[in-house]
């Protein structure tokens, strides 16, 4: 399974990837905002996209549109916080197709990427 | 803390640290200029980040006062009143505190939780707003990464509360914007640009919490608003479209109360598809496809409004090609009616000439009838190949390749016919080069290509004749392997093997049975070896053709006629039975001829073959020499009846898995007859059935 972190914040990825150890996943790449992501997406496929919203020069919503251009099936997670259900729904709107509550435990996540995936492939 | 090592905790720290400087500078800044957006968000973005890496670490002091802190600047940002100075020093104690705790996190102390009159400070200002933002510091604070594996079902009530306030708003501006285009025509089509895109996202959130009542609402919005985009009937649509949009909000308050929203009304619905459908006919609409319901003629136009289509149900077209097909068989008896044996083989010449002069308008006009009608059936290899970028990447996942995939001609338009036969075989194809053409990232860069294998589907027009290509720029095939292996199998002898031209021994591949494939791998080994795909190609009336270069890669062209449906066949008769052989595969036919005996061309009896008896009157005295892949044979008849042009219907499978018989016709008797299948009697005549017996496929 391949996985691409968008975080802007290098510990987030980094403990993202360390969950990720701990769960099956081959390839894990990171990017720092939606336009470094958009620049690896041009020789990485991945399963799916665990996404942050707030980031610097390209934030998680324009990347969201500019990958769904590129990518319709792709599962995109985004990875948030509580309570900012406003954003999830804009999120969603946008095109992203599950959200995972900061922290969340390797099982979880594992649950969700799974979910995600089976998800696209049924559509 | 203790799910991470200590080197995410370093990470932590100086992370931090970076990021309480960036808040220090914008809350700087923000004292001096005002609260621009810039560094509203840089500080917001700090603490945000600082919350949610602490969350995993578990210390909840230093999330419970990153998130006071955002929830602050947050309340500042959609009040847009700009920060008081009593908040930008709340936030410069805050970010001291933070500081504070990092340094006795670095020394390995206990934190203290964060003062309480500092997180009042901070939280008066988020008094004013909704419950919606002050749920978090309850639930934020307590939460640990244990906890946190059952966070959903709250959140998910709460953000389906969240989807539905949006619902409201979406609705309304969807209203607002109904209502200016009517007022202004100018504003129509962005009025309808807007409806569609606030639909687009409504219909993801539908789908997200599974609300289809709603959905199909929206939907039907959707196609309203693409219809407005290029009407002169807009108030008619914005008639429809309001009551649409209330129920729509009606739907979506019953939801918010717990209770079933009720579905769209029929009548409003019929309403609109009448618009649309009145539009479409008159060619106003153009604005992109519009779906009707289902099981009806559906109007279509492109953007431009130049191409516009109509979606017909697949049976109403097959049996509008089976009447086609009829009309061609009784213009051939017609035509059979002046012959010398036919019932007007005596009448007077005006009445032949008269008779002649139908039959030929009714030829041309059957031609045209024809052609006209397989067009209708013809669709964009897009259908077939739209699926491959897919399972090119599932498989280049499975087996740990890097390919990328090229598709060329896509827009090359084939009967559906072919559309559905090819699928497999493609699919076959694809996934031979992807597990024994492409080669390891580590053997390509080792021999100087790119990591990235490269497999092009190309497909083309040429003539009657659909032409598609997959080649792969991979390791090529192996000319010893196969004569090896085809030996082995007992395909092919030695002496043969040493005489064998290249391009025939890539051929030796479709030979039932075969396979060098070291070992049976997830990805080719699934049934479908390279017999089976010139099996099911030729079954088309097509042909498939291997080029390789060690090294280089392999290309495999198939050839597949564009329309099946109709056939030019040859006649024959054996014993008292006809059949049709595909013109296509005729060389030559006529009297046998002794001296032709010596010929180098096999000959097959047919009557042997089928088991038809021969009687006194019918005994062997014609043959047909036939062609395909290249061999010839020459096959013995009774009689050659003539060249008919066939409609021909596809045989039940299990009748041609055991007989070599392609696909049968009606004659204009309406008997029926059966097609040749020439391939698999050149096949049975040349290959001894033992081979096939193993049971076995294999692929390259």
């Amino acid at each position: 399974m391949k996985v691409l972190i968008v975080d802007d914040s290098k510990t987030m990825r980094d403990m993202i990837k360390s969950i990720l150890d701990q769960i099956e996943s081959d390839q894990v790449e990171e990017a720092s905002d939606g336009q470094d992501a958009l620049r690896a997406l041009s020789n990485f496929q991945p399963d799916v996209v665990l996404l942050d919203w707030n980031m610097p020069t390209m934030n998680g919503l324009e990347f969201i549109k500019a990958f769904r251009q590129i990518s319709l099936t792709t599962p995109v997670i985004m990875v948030t916080t509580e309570c900012s259900q406003a954003h999830v729904v804009e999120a969603i709107k946008a095109g992203v197709d599950d959200y995972i509550i900061k922290p969340f435990t390797p099982a979880l996540l594992a649950h969700r990427i799974q979910e995600a995936i089976q998800k696209s492939k049924a559509a | 803390m203790d799910a991470f090592d200590a080197n995410i905790l370093n990470e932590f720290l100086l992370e931090s640290e970076d990021l309480l400087q960036n808040l220090d500078e914008a809350l700087l800044s923000m004292e001096s200029d005002g609260a621009a957006a810039d560094s509203l968000d840089v500080a917001m973005r700090a603490l945000h980040t600082i919350k949610g890496n602490a969350s995993f670490l578990g210390l909840t002091a230093i999330v419970t006062l990153a998130h006071a802190g955002e929830s602050a600047l947050e309340a500042a940002r959609d009040d847009g009143a700009g920060l008081a100075s009593e908040l930008i020093s709340a936030l410069f104690q805050a970010s001291e505190s933070l500081r504070t705790s990092l340094a006795r996190l670095q020394r390995g102390e206990e934190l203290q939780l964060p003062d309480a009159a500092l997180l009042d400070r901070l939280q008066t200002t988020i008094a004013s707003r909704g419950s919606e933002k002050a749920c978090a510091s309850a639930t934020a604070t307590n939460q640990s990464i244990e906890a946190a594996s059952d966070q959903l079902p709250d959140h998910r009530q709460a953000l389906l509360a969240a989807a539905l306030a949006d619902f409201t708003t979406s609705l309304d501006a969807m209203m607002r914007a109904l209502q200016a285009a009517e007022r202004q025509p100018a504003l129509c089509a962005s009025a309808s640009q807007d409806v569609v895109e606030i639909c687009d996202g409504l219909l993801r959130t539908t789908a997200f919490f599974a609300l289809p009542l709603i959905e199909e609402s929206v939907a039907t919005l959707k196609r309203g608003a693409i219809g407005l985009a290029a009407t002169d009937r807009i108030a008619e649509y914005v008639a429809v479209m309001l009551p649409m949009l209330r129920w729509a909000q009606g739907q979506v308050a019953a939801v918010s109360a717990n209770q079933e929203p009720i579905s769209l009304p029929q009548p409003l619905r019929l309403q609109l598809d009448e618009l649309l459908l009145r539009d479409a006919a008159a060619g106003h609409s153009d604005s992109g496809p519009i779906a009707v319901q289902r099981d009806q003629p559906v109007a279509r136009t492109s953007p431009s409004g130049e191409i516009r289509s109509v979606r017909v149900d697949v049976g109403r077209l097959e049996s509008l090609l089976d009447l086609v097909g009829e009309l061609v068989l009784r213009k051939n008896s017609f035509a059979r009616l002046l012959q010398p044996t036919g019932p007007l083989a005596g009448a007077p010449g005006d009445v032949r000439e008269e008779v002649i002069r139908l039959s030929e308008d009714l030829d041309r006009l059957t031609a045209d009838l024809q052609h006209a009608t397989m067009h209708v059936r013809m669709q964009p290899l897009t259908t077939l190949l739209n699926r491959y970028p897919r399972v090119i990447r599932d498989l280049a996942a499975e087996s740990g390749k890097e390919v990328t995939l090229e598709i060329d001609g896509a827009e090359t338009e084939v009967d559906r016919s072919i559309i559905e036969g090819l699928g497999e075989s493609l699919v076959h194809l694809l996934r031979n080069s992807v597990d024994h053409g492409v080669e390891s990232p580590e053997e390509r860069t080792a021999a100087g290509k790119p990591r990235h294998g490269l497999i092009r589907v190309r497909a083309a027009q040429s003539g009657d004749i659909a032409v598609i290509q997959v080649s792969d720029d991979g390791r090529g095939m192996d000319r010893r392997r196969l004569i090896e292996r085809a030996i082995e199998r007992g395909i092919l002898n030695h002496n043969e093997a040493e005489t064998l031209s290249d391009e025939d021994a890539f051929l030796l591949t479709f030979a039932p049975g075969f396979s060098t494939a070291r070992q049976v791998s997830n990805i080719s080994g699934r049934g479908v070896g390279m017999d089976v795909v010139r099996r099911s190609v030729e079954r088309l009336g097509g042909s498939v053709q291997i080029k390789s270069t060690p090294g280089r890669g392999t290309t495999v062209t198939i050839r597949a006629p564009l329309t099946i449906a109709i056939l030019n066949a040859l006649i024959v008769n054996v014993g008292d039975e006809a059949y049709a052989i595909p013109l296509a595969n005729v060389v030559k036919a006529g009297r046998i001829n002794a001296a032709a005996n010596q010929s180098s061309v096999p000959r097959i009896s047919l009557a042997e073959l089928l088991e038809t008896p021969l009687t006194a009157d019918h005994g062997e005295r014609f043959e047909v020499i036939v062609e395909q892949h290249g061999r010839r044979a020459a096959l013995l008849v009774s009689e050659l009846a003539g060249r008919m042009e066939i409609v021909t219907k596809p045989l039940a499978r299990r009748f041609m898995a055991a007989a070599p018989f392609s696909v049968s016709s009606i004659d204009a008797n309406g008997d029926v007859m059966l097609v040749l299948d020439v391939a698999r009697i050149l096949e049975l005549a040349a290959w001894p059935v033992s081979v096939h017996s193993d049971g076995k496929e294999g692929a390259i």
